[in-house]
């Protein structure tokens, strides 16, 4: 066999592995949308009609029987706080790691990870217990809390490579120019360890956006977040298909958008050029 | 503008490490101050500590008067030029020139003209609005420099800013910062592990070797008079030639050869070993002498290599070579990274002679040595022996 064959077979087994792999990942997404605009007797109809009149009826129905804004603005306020909250203290830990510690300490840091290997099932009673105690059960600010508890090995975890990449000696720079410490850190560290602010962002935004089981067993009515809400479109008379196909993608299309907008963000790095 | 005074400073690491051991320095005002020596010598921990990255153990380091142990670098006034440059990757050339004026709180037309003017000085206003990763590794020299020159401190400290700039443009380089110094004078010290960048560029050099101070001098002083082994083998290129010898009556005895000697203070060394030293320079061709007076040697030739200005001849002394921490130190630093080899047995001399010569490879050599050039060292502690004498020479001439 020619290397030129076997390169074009390498080529093509690739490509058809990730052709299946979109398929997976797609097809219920676009059975999801297509269900969306379908009436009742439509959706359940197999295989599945192609060729149908779209109707918006399921979206009517979603804002005419619930309260879909308000979970909503609940998801959007949770993720987002806890988002912004984990990456601040993710980074000035990584930092401190990184650049404040003689010898890095490992067993420290493992520690740190160690807190998002439990399971999260494990510790949902004494979390349930902790909130009630304290009056935050069914508060936005509450399950704003636990996710930052989930969250912040996982940012401490990735900022602290991105930092370590931006050379000692520009910061060093930056201090014999007139920056203290805290300084040097706001106008060179913080802007060059962007993009992986962005990255580490996306990826607690969308922990924290489809979080689910503490979501369900900390918040009651009022804070109520948009995967529990999903489920109530799973009622005793059966699955209401067309409101919670209509409801999901509603769910899910924020969080594309967001990490198409960001990609461009992950992928560039910013201290190419600082040294040598 | 200021001088430097770095007193009895000691650096120990957490770990125990002494990396800068008892230095003293006195640093005049408007000098270009060398610290040369092998890495891990300590001169860039020393150079750090006087620009208040890395804090001091014990001593004290004052700048234009002021005692600075315990002040943060931005309360210096000093700027530092780093060995990889150390630019700020997401600001332009403008910016980065600007940047610690804007910290200072320099009036915005004053920023403008002071960076238009350095910019213009070191030849990088063409490109101001440019980042660093747009950069040739020559500009970004520059604009490092600039960065530094900008600011006006009293002070530069500059760690080995040439090392990353490939070897011809390193040259152009060391002009063109000695020509920026004289125009500017603002006292600078300058960090580098190359002897030749330190004869070339120091006003005055100091040696530097596993934290300690060897010497300090001009560097037409330590090359005439090295006050120990360790600086007699680093400074010069090609290096001092070292070989184990024994002081007879009025001679030096080494192998089968001998040379006389005048100088008295060997007089307490008769009838014991000590390393002698003679340089590269100090050989001629015989033929090629004028003076017959001089002493001569019968070598036989080794290998012979045409530089074109010079032939560097080689060939065995014929005597056990110098083993002490001095030398292993030397060998050390110009293999590094490399298997290690071990010094030959016997000692191998490089004799640098006028082209005219004529030698080649495996024939005999009369040599014509120049006895004002000879070394001596004691074997047990590397000091030069009538050191005292030779120094005073310099001064005088």
């Amino acid at each position: 066999m020619s290397s030129r064959l076997r390169s074009r077979i390498a080529q093509l087994s690739a490509n058809a592995t990730i052709a299946i792999y979109l398929l997976a990942v797609l097809l219920p997404l676009a059975w999801m949308a297509l269900a969306s605009l379908k009436t009742r007797e439509q959706v359940a109809q197999l295989p599945p009609l192609l060729r149908f009149t779209p109707t918006l009826d399921n979206y009517r129905e979603v804002f005419r029987e619930s309260d879909f804004p308000r979970y909503f603005m609940n998801s959007v306020i949770v993720a987002t706080s806890s988002t912004i909250v984990s990456v601040l203290l993710g980074f000035m830990a990584a930092y401190a790691f990184v650049r404040l510690r003689r010898k890095r300490n490992d067993g420290l840091l493992f520690w740190i990870l160690t807190m998002r290997m439990v399971p999260p099932l494990a510790v949902l009673v004494p979390f349930f217990n902790m909130m009630s105690t304290l009056g935050l059960y069914d508060t936005r600010f509450g399950l704003a809390l636990v996710y930052v508890t989930f969250n912040l090995p996982i940012a401490t975890w990735l900022l602290l490579g991105y930092i370590e990449k931006i050379p000692k000696s520009v910061e060093e720079a930056a201090m014999t120019d007139g920056c203290s410490r805290l300084a040097a850190m706001r106008a060179i560290v913080l802007p060059l360890a962007a993009p992986g602010l962005f990255a580490t962002a996306v990826i607690c935004l969308l922990l924290s956006w489809n979080e689910f089981a503490f979501a369900l067993n900390l918040t009651g009515e009022n804070a109520k977040t948009l995967p529990v809400f999903l489920t109530a479109w799973d009622t005793q008379r059966g699955i209401n298909w067309g409101p919670m196909t209509a409801s999901a993608l509603m769910v899910v299309t924020p969080v594309i958008v967001c990490a198409a907008i960001f990609q461009k963000w992950l992928v560039r790095g910013l201290t190419f050029g600082a040294t040598k | 503008m200021a001088d430097v005074v770095v007193e009895s400073i000691v650096k120990r690491f957490p770990d125990g490490t002494v990396a800068v051991d008892d230095v003293s320095l006195a640093i005049e005002d408007g000098e270009f101050f060398v610290l040369v020596g092998p890495s891990g010598c300590g001169k860039s921990t020393l150079l750090r500590m006087i620009a208040g990255l890395e804090e001091i153990t014990s001593g004290e380091i004052r700048i234009g008067g002021r005692v600075v142990n315990d002040l943060e670098p931005r309360e210096r006034d000093i700027a530092m030029v780093f060995q990889d440059y150390a630019l700020y990757p997401h600001l332009n050339v403008y910016d980065n020139l600007a940047f610690g004026l804007r910290r200072r709180r320099t009036r915005k037309d004053e920023i403008e003209r002071r960076v238009r003017e350095v910019a213009q000085m070191l030849g990088i206003d063409t490109f101001l609005h440019r980042r660093p990763g747009q950069l040739s590794g020559g500009q970004r020299q520059r604009v490092a420099m600039g960065r530094a020159i900008v600011r006006e401190p009293l002070a530069f400290l500059m760690d080995e800013p040439l090392s990353n700039l490939d070897a011809k443009f390193r040259v152009q380089m060391r002009g063109e910062l000695l020509k920026l110094h004289q125009r500017i004078t603002t006292t600078t010290v300058y960090v580098t592990h190359d002897q030749v960048e330190a004869m070339t560029m120091g006003d005055r050099v100091a040696v530097l070797r596993d934290g300690k101070l060897q010497q300090i001098g001009t560097p037409q002083g330590l090359y005439a008079a090295p006050s120990n082994l360790f600086v007699a083998g680093f400074i010069g290129s090609p290096a001092m030639n070292f070989v184990e010898a024994e002081v007879v009556a009025g001679e030096v005895r080494f192998g089968d050869l001998s040379l006389p000697v005048t100088s008295a203070s060997l007089d307490e060394y008769a009838g014991r070993r000590i390393a002698l030293g003679v340089r590269p320079e100090a050989f001629e061709d015989a033929e090629l002498v004028r003076d017959a007076g001089r002493p001569q040697i019968a070598v036989t030739v080794d290998l012979v290599e045409h530089m074109g200005a010079e032939t560097l001849v080689t060939f065995d002394a014929g005597a056990p070579t110098v083993r002490t921490d001095d030398t292993r130190a030397l060998a050390a630093d110009l293999d590094e990274g490399e298997e290690e080899v071990g010094p030959p047995e016997t000692a191998i001399f490089t004799a640098r002679l006028d082209p005219k010569t004529d030698v080649a490879m495996g024939r005999s050599k009369e040599l014509a040595v120049d006895a004002e050039q000879l070394y001596f060292f004691d074997l047990e502690n590397g000091q030069a022996i009538g050191e005292g004498i030779r120094a005073q020479a310099v001064r005088a001439s």
